[in-house]
């Protein structure tokens, strides 16, 4: 389109300042010493003490806290889109009755509008029932069930771009129903696999209401690794910092790669 | 043994009926065209035959045997459709094969039925390419390909040519009949096109709000439609018709005046109310034709030329020789000889006398 | 050359591929839901481990009225998400029409926008909360340099509400501004180039043509962004965990003190179904005056 007038040029470049800056900013600080935070300078030596302290001290749970995290986003993103795809397509493609296909989306409505807050109450109570409580099984299952919504919906669109002629001619190639949909659907969906997969993730890596109240020390993700920086009763502010950059990092390696899946799976979305 | 017997077929999506009461033999190796106007069940009826959609009433028999309940990869056919569906994500040579591998056949012999296949069609260069890095036409003979690679008892056709330039397309007709001269298997053929129908079928199935209104060879179809609507569907460009009633002395009387000639044979319905059908190619200038007309337009076509010409009836469509030239505005007259006019009944709309 | 009859696994197909979501809807989030409406009409007690459930609807009613947060709760939510969304959809309107614009490294500044959206919200409140410390954070430095403030900003009950809410906003423009930028790349080219050729100025352009086609987005990328809104917990949490006093106490951040500090279950499930029914009702009447609009 056209160029950018005067005033739209520093629109932008104050946006860009205002993202890019807080990052720029907390990754100065967590090369800083404790003391050099508290005098605000701007020229310092830098010093990794934060990020070792964070990473290998004796207090620090921060790895275990990684560990957890990995596993259960990796776990709860291949379950999600594994129960996610099967579900979309069975709705996508066979001739469910109206009140199984409008029930189950309605529901998946409204429970994307609960707040997750609301729900981690009845977990909490019946993961205790069921010895759940402080396993990771237990944020697994939740974290599965909180992004179900949103890998439905997304896969949902992607079955409803591929078109039906194509399944069509892979049945009369010879392929029974499985067929047709593992060797020729799925494939066509990639590029939906992974922007779902990219956002389970990283809502996965991310969450932390429900982190925080259902597991204790040992089953602790990174969020709840992050928050716990905060709230002791020194605050280690250079440890803060360190701890919210590689927090973030791997989201945003993420991200990264999946970012033209990403875009093109919210375009399906919102734009119909 | 017919190849397919389709029998009191019927299909009805929910509430609305879109095809009453189908009855169609084919015989081994013919090819069959099925035409008519867009929405009159042509696909429909194609894809009941697939098993990709199911009869709400009747048979399927292919080869002798009952098909309704069997699932499309079960029938042994092939399918070409308009999209011509390729698999997006596998390279052309894995397009072709696909059932072969499907049905874990030796690696020897997809190899071989490949080779065949790409080299009939020529394909040979193109078989690393992925779908999208083909042109359309290419695209549509991969989907042939895919088709005769597998040797299926029956082919089916969905407007197979119609996503292609004109040129291409009269190429590929002849193609698609001369492989099919070759293959010699059953073949059934959809298209709204009038001009592919009648240039490529053994039979033509001319169809009709759902349901079959004639079914003959090309040239009975154009000497004899059995109905109004096959005589204005089939011939381009289309018949002239004109309203009236049949005379004591064997004539039509138009509502306009006009007087037309009929045979002898017409005898028998005299009272009657009719609808004539004159084709262009049949109506010739002369001082005293019983039609009055005044030149509109005239299209010089190379080999012929068509004029058309206003008349109390509306617009009449006459063929001249290519070097006429009648002066647009000039009065003529029309006329035409007896056994050249088609005449149904008003009512029932269907032919009258053979 | 005949084919297998279909087997057990692929006739049964349609069953089996939508089974196990439904399983994990149902027990997951259908049955705790229920689960809410039967706590919520309930008092808990435990006494020695052992949990004591007495049916006493009037018990948890009656907190309604003895509760001294929950009326700053909801007003600082409806302020919360009304003047967040308000901000964000304007703001990030605005960065979609303009980095659609731009020639060069088009993709490097969608890259760099969109980086908010992957850091952990807990991450967020504590850069944050860096940042707005009173004795050494950027923004004091900043006022320092003109000689003014400090300015208590998490600390203070007239700025801790807005300071929430430039995070928030900082948040999530990038959220917004990626759904409507993909809309505006989506817009038909050939529309825009019909109107300027029509004589329309880029600003008349904007006005009359993209806006309007970018209404359907709009409305998406709002009800997407108030449902989240309403749900806002961690990065406050971690700035103010909803003081001082009361004056960011939001109502996620109220119902967690319930639940989990006051331990008090049953009130707890009550306030979580008003709290259900509040944000589907005004995200059905918000749809509805969408819908309505558009027929207009
Ligand atoms: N899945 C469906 N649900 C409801 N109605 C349908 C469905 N498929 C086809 N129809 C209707 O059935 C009728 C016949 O459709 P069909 O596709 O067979 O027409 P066609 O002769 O192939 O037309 P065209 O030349 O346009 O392809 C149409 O009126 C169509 O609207
Ligand atoms: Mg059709």
């Amino acid at each position: 389109m056209g160029r950018l007038s005067l005033f739209q040029r520093i629109f932008l470049a104050g946006t860009l300042a205002m993202v890019v800056g807080p990052f720029l900013w907390i990754l100065m600080n967590s090369f800083k010493y404790q003391i050099d935070i508290y005098q605000g300078t701007w020229i310092f030596e830098p010093t990794l003490t934060s990020y070792m302290d964070v990473l290998f001290s004796r207090r620090s749970q921060f790895t275990n806290n990684l560990w957890n995290s990995v596993v259960v986003a990796s776990i709860s993103t291949i379950v999600a889109l594994t129960l996610g795809t099967l579900c979309a397509y069975s709705l996508h493609r066979f001739r469910w009755s109206k009140w199984v296909s409008g029930g189950i989306l309605a529901w998946l409505l409204l429970f994307h509008m609960i707040p997750v807050i609301t729900l981690v109450g009845p977990w909490y109570l019946i993961f205790r029932h069921l010895g759940l409580y402080d396993t990771l099984t237990g944020l697994v299952l939740t974290h599965v069930t909180i992004n179900l919504p949103m890998t439905i919906w997304l896969m949902m669109a992607f079955f409803a771009e591929v078109p039906k002629e194509m399944e069509e001619a892979a049945q009369v190639d010879g392929c029974t129903r499985v067929q047709a949909f593992t060797l020729v659907v799925l494939p066509v969906v990639v590029p939906g696999l992974i922007a779902a997969g990219v956002l389970s993730f990283v809502f996965s890596w991310n969450e932390f209401a429900i982190a925080l109240n259902l597991t204790s020390r040992a089953t602790a993700t990174v969020p709840v690794g992050v928050a716990k920086f905060a709230q002791d009763f020194e605050i280690q502010h250079s440890q803060m910092a360190a701890a919210s950059i590689v927090a973030t990092i791997p989201a945003i390696l993420i991200m990264f790669f999946g970012q033209r899946f990403v875009v093109r799976g919210l375009t399906l979305g919102s734009v119909k | 043994m017919a190849a397919v017997d389709i029998r009191n077929v019927a299909k009805s999506f929910g509430a609305l009926s879109v095809m009453n009461d189908v009855n169609l033999s084919i015989e081994q190796g013919e090819f069959i065209v099925l035409v008519g106007p867009s929405g009159c069940g042509k696909s429909t009826l194609l894809r009941i035959i697939a098993g990709l959609e199911e009869a709400s009433r009747g048979d399927i028999v292919i080869a002798g045997q009952r098909v309704n309940d069997l699932e499309p990869r079960e029938r042994d056919i092939a399918m070409v459709f308009q999209s011509y569906a390729l698999y997006p994500h596998m390279r052309v040579e894995a397009n072709l094969d696909f059932n072969m591998r499907l049905r874990k056949r030796p690696k020897p012999e997809i190899e071989a039925s490949v080779k065949t296949a790409a080299g009939v069609l020529g394909l040979d260069t193109l078989l690393e390419r992925f779908p999208r890095q083909l042109s359309g036409g290419q695209r549509q003979r991969v989907a042939m390909g895919r088709a005769i690679v597998r040797r299926p008892q029956l082919f089916l056709f969905d407007e197979p040519l119609s996503n292609l330039d004109a040129k291409l397309r009269v190429q590929m007709r002849a193609e698609i009949r001369k492989l099919h001269l070759e293959i010699g298997a059953t073949s059934i053929y959809v298209t709204h096109d009038q001009v592919e129908a009648m240039t490529m079928a053994d039979r033509i199935v001319v169809m009709n709000k759902g349901n079959v209104e004639q079914v003959g060879s090309p040239l009975e179809l154009y000497d004899k439609p059995s109905t109004l609507f096959v005589a204005e569907f089939i011939g381009s460009p289309s018949m002239n018709f004109y309203r009236g009633t049949v005379g004591p002395d064997c004539k039509i009387r138009t509502r306009a005046g006009a007087v037309l000639p009929l045979s002898p044979a017409c005898r028998a319905l005299a009272g009657q109310e009719v609808v004539a059908g004159i084709r262009p190619e049949h109506l010739s200038i002369t001082d005293e034709g019983p039609i009055a007309t005044q030149v509109v337009l005239v299209e010089h076509l190379g080999p012929e030329t068509f004029a058309y010409m206003e008349g109390e009836q509306g617009l009449v469509c006459v063929r001249l020789p290519r070097d006429a030239s009648p002066v647009r505005g000039s009065a003529v007259r029309l006329s035409v000889s007896p056994q050249d006019v088609h005449v149904f009944d008003s009512e029932t709309q269907r032919r009258l006398i053979d | 050359m005949r084919h297998q009859p279909a087997g057990l696994i692929d006739r049964t197909f349609p069953y089996w591929s939508l089974l196990p979501a439904v399983v994990v809807f149902i027990v997951l989030s259908l049955y705790p839901l229920l689960n809410l409406l039967m706590m919520s009409v309930s008092t808990y007690r435990f006494e020695g481990g052992v949990e004591h459930t007495t049916f006493d609807p009037m018990a948890n009613l009656r907190y309604f009225g003895e509760d001294p947060g929950l009326r700053p709760a909801i007003v600082n939510t409806l302020i919360f998400v009304f003047v967040a969304v308000s901000l964000e959809l304007a703001i990030g309107l605005a960065l979609a029409i303009t980095v659609s614009r731009v020639s060069r490294y088009k993709g490097l500044i969608r890259t760099l926008i969109i980086l908010p959206i992957l850091v952990p919200p807990v991450a967020i409140g504590s850069m944050w909360r860096l940042m707005y410390n009173y004795d050494f954070g950027v923004f004091n430095q900043f006022l320092s340099v003109f000689g003014l403030g400090p300015v208590n900003w998490l600390g203070d009950g007239r700025f801790a509400l807005a300071s929430v809410i430039m995070v928030d906003v900082w948040h999530w423009v990038p959220f917004i501004f990626l759904i409507l930028f993909a809309a505006v790349e989506g817009l038909p080219s050939d529309v825009v180039e019909a109107a300027r050729i029509d004589g329309a100025r880029q600003a008349q352009v904007t006005r009359y043509i993209v806006l309007p086609l970018l209404r359907p987005a709009i409305a998406v990328a709002f009800t997407f962004r108030a449902i989240l809104a309403f749900k806002t917990f961690d990065e406050v949490f971690l700035l103010t965990s909803g003081g001082p006093g009361t004056a960011t106490e939001l109502i996620s951040l109220h119902l967690y003190k319930v639940f989990f500090a006051q331990n008090n279950l049953g009130y707890g499930a009550m306030l979580s179904v008003t709290v259900i029914l509040m944000v589907v009702s005004f995200l059905l009447v918000s749809r509805r005056a969408t819908q309505g609009g558009k027929e207009a």
